[in-house]
């Protein structure tokens, strides 16, 4: 293992890397019944372990709320946060973090019941929305609301569980959140209310929600790590490398630039590029976890969001997934 | 000239008799009071009929099935179940030995027990599971009989006693090092029922000597003493729980110095110190209650057999200053078992924290009625349990006999 310094050491004499997550959002951060993580991002964290420490179990994971994740972060309880965090303007220049490169693109839509005849936001006055606490300001700030001039009564709650009640019960007529939780959401709605059937994602998209790992920003060279980790999974992904065809990929590199992500040695020299990790480290990251479209399929697309013609594809398909590349 | 008992208007009935004459006398005794029982009958009628139907058609528990170690246990790793499996059987013992050596368990509480064992054990355990109830249920029984058995032999029955409390001291320090020996859990994987219970548990154990200490520096004659107390007292009753577990968990590191690497002390422990600062302010003032209730006649009454003034503060003081407190300090007790729940805010996972995560499975959205409802009926029977408990040892402590 190569030398390492700040919080690369700190987690390496640790022995595990702590990671703050979301523990109560579908697809992206969950707990199973068995006790143990599972999600979008919970791979990205495990992803990292591997990466560090060749063993994608030596991972804590911390379920930090919304409120206390900053801070949790700050105080050094985690060493980095994945929980489905937004890169704003205004978090990352005043709270002394840095964000990495965005595992998703999500963004703000409205779920209405098909057969309210709601087709866009313009069919949207006068009714009731329903939205999570911290996410209406959003609205209002939108562009879209305040151009079109439709008038909408909020109403807030606190957890989607009690919003579910009360969109079943008829006292939303919309229920606006992140695509991705809506996509969730109508996936498993009850059927004895109508199932997902009865309910309908409306095209637009009211904000940008780029979501983003969190490192402190007093070590730049952890922020590196984390990004090329979750890039080398991008890279992985644009490559056709998965952790099926892993072994083959690194008998016989297809190019330089596989060779290069997989540390196998290109006329006799192995490319290291002095990220603290082992030179081999992305064989275990997507041995262990997979490359990027391997998590997107075994987490998001069972929500009933798949991955074909968002911005979660790869660039090379129109989406925003890209690479820099390897040398 | 003696005093003429009532006539016994239920001389000479039987059963239904007796029930029919109730009946016609408290219910239907007029007109007007017929429609109110009829009115009031039907409304239950209909409430019952709901709340049946609810919990038989509509309720689906499989929620609460499939996740019932992650509510009772939170995360603890598979394999490492020996770790609390003892707690699991002794605490029903030390619980039942208490009872009896206290007091007696009345046919109703036994009733209660079972109608609640036989509706939440089935959603709680399935195969070996079931070995481990039984065994626990007899050692319970077999603690109980012994209990009460020694009540008629003096010597044993203060020894019975004694093991009761005993065990309770030990109870918790045993359930600490099976947790850490042998390679020992990351006390971030504590979590459901259990943390919960081991949190409060040793919250209390810390609380009780904490809060003796403050109430009688709080009492005390030395000014600065006093102070010092009512100070710590007044900003840890001034201050929210929650506030004092967030600092618990970030705040103090930024701006206190690493004294003796407490800053790496892990999370949990933290969290039960500071339960057991917040909770030992509310012990010292219950407990500075009881002793301003001690009547003075019985300082002088110490005083004039010679006690000096330590020795009437032990033997005479403190032992009625917790007789008088221990309806509020059981209350305390209880108190603390249900903010228990507050450990969520810094991101452990405890039963509540686990039934709100259980709710976000895709498998079970919408489940969240059936998954509270059972961990408040859980918190309900464990608080209900303790209250019983607490009772027993209140008569015990009042010196009145009552023996039921």
């Amino acid at each position: 293992m190569p030398e390492a310094t700040g919080t690369l050491r700190l987690v390496r004499d640790r022995g595990v890397l702590r990671v703050g997550v979301n523990d109560q959002l579908p697809g992206f951060g969950f707990i199973r019944p068995d006790g143990t993580f599972g999600g979008f991002d919970i791979d990205f964290g495990h992803a990292l372990a591997a990466a560090i420490f060749g063993d994608a179990t030596r991972i804590e994971f911390v379920a930090v709320s919304t409120s206390a994740r900053f801070s949790a972060l700050s105080a050094g309880e985690i060493d980095v946060l994945i929980r489905n965090t937004t890169w704003t303007l205004s978090r990352d220049a005043s709270l002394n973090l840095t964000f990495g490169v965005p595992t998703f693109y999500d963004g703000q839509g409205i779920m209405v019941r098909a057969a309210d005849g709601i087709e866009s936001i313009e069919d949207l006055d006068g009714a009731v929305v329903c939205a999570l606490t911290g996410t209406t300001t959003q609205m209002n700030q939108d562009d879209r609301f305040a151009g079109t001039g439709v008038r909408y009564q909020a109403l807030v709650f606190d957890r989607n569980e009690t919003l579910q009640e009360a969109f079943i019960a008829e006292r939303c007529d919309a229920w606006t959140s992140d695509k991705s939780q809506l996509a969730a959401r109508r996936a498993a709605f009850p059927q004895r209310v109508g199932g997902p059937e009865s309910l309908v994602i409306l095209p637009e998209t009211l904000s940008k929600e780029p979501l983003a790992p969190v490192v402190r920003d007093d070590d730049p060279a952890w922020a590196d790590l984390v990004n090329w980790v979750i890039l080398g999974m991008i890279a992985a992904d644009e490559l056709g490398v998965t952790s099926e065809n892993l072994d083959a990929m690194v008998e016989a590199p297809p190019s330089q630039e596989v060779a290069r992500l997989l540390g196998v040695p290109v006329q006799g020299t192995v490319f290291d590029a002095r990220t603290g990790v082992s030179v081999e480290h992305m064989r275990d990251v997507i041995r262990q976890v997979g490359n990027y479209g391997e998590v997107y399929e075994r987490h998001v697309t069972p929500l009933g969001i798949p991955r074909e013609g968002t911005l979660n594809a790869l660039w090379l398909d129109g989406g925003l997934m890209y690479a820099p590349p390897f040398r | 000239m003696t005093a003429l008992a009532p006539p016994d208007v239920y001389e000479g009935m039987v059963a239904w008799q007796r029930a029919r004459h109730w009946a016609h006398v408290r219910l239907f005794d007029s007109r007007g009071n017929t429609v109110l029982t009829l009115v009031i009958l039907a409304i239950l009628g209909v409430l019952a009929f709901t709340l049946v139907r609810w919990f038989v058609a509509v309720a689906d528990w499989e929620v609460v099935r499939a996740n019932r170690r992650l509510l009772l246990v939170g995360r603890f790793p598979q394999g490492e179940e020996w770790r609390i499996w003892p707690m699991v059987l002794a605490l029903p013992a030390l619980t039942a030995l208490g009872w009896g050596a206290w007091g007696q368990v009345g046919r109703r509480s036994i009733a209660a027990m079972a109608i609640f064992g036989v509706l939440i054990l089935p959603l709680l355990t399935s195969g070996t599971g079931w070995w481990y109830v039984i065994v626990a249920a007899a050692l319970a029984f077999v603690a109980y009989r012994l209990a009460r058995w020694s009540w008629a032999y003096p010597q044993a029955h203060r020894w019975v006693r004694r093991c009761a409390v005993g065990g309770w001291f030990l109870a918790l320090p045993a359930s600490l090092i099976l947790l850490l020996i042998g390679g020992g859990m990351e006390t971030t994987l504590w979590g459901g029922l259990y943390l919960n219970v081991i949190v409060s548990f040793a919250a209390a154990m810390g609380a009780i000597p904490l809060g003796i200490l403050l109430a009688l520096g709080r009492t005390s004659s030395y000014r600065a003493l006093r102070l010092a107390c009512t100070m710590y007292i007044e900003l840890m009753r001034g201050l929210p729980l929650v506030v004092i577990l967030a600092l618990a968990w970030l705040a103090l590191r930024s701006f206190l110095p690493d004294l003796w690497g407490l800053d790496s002390v892990d999370l949990v422990y933290r969290v039960m110190i500071a339960f057991t600062m917040f909770t030992g302010a509310f012990v010292a003032e219950a407990l500075r209650a009881g002793m301003a209730a001690v009547p003075a006649g019985q300082r002088e009454a110490a005083a004039a057999l010679g006690l000096k003034g330590r020795q009437a503060l032990i033997f005479i003081v403190l032992p009625i200053t917790v007789r008088n407190s221990a309806p509020a300090l059981a209350g305390e007790m209880i108190g603390l078992f249900m903010s228990s729940t507050l450990v969520s805010v810094v991101g452990l996972t405890d039963m509540l924290q686990a039934a709100r995560a259980t709710t976000e499975q895709p498998d079970f959205f919408g489940r969240q009625t059936e998954v509270l409802l059972f961990v408040g009926i859980t918190f309900w029977a464990t608080a209900f349990g303790l209250s019983r408990l607490s009772e027993r040892v209140e008569y015990a402590l009042s010196g009145t006999r009552r023996n039921r």
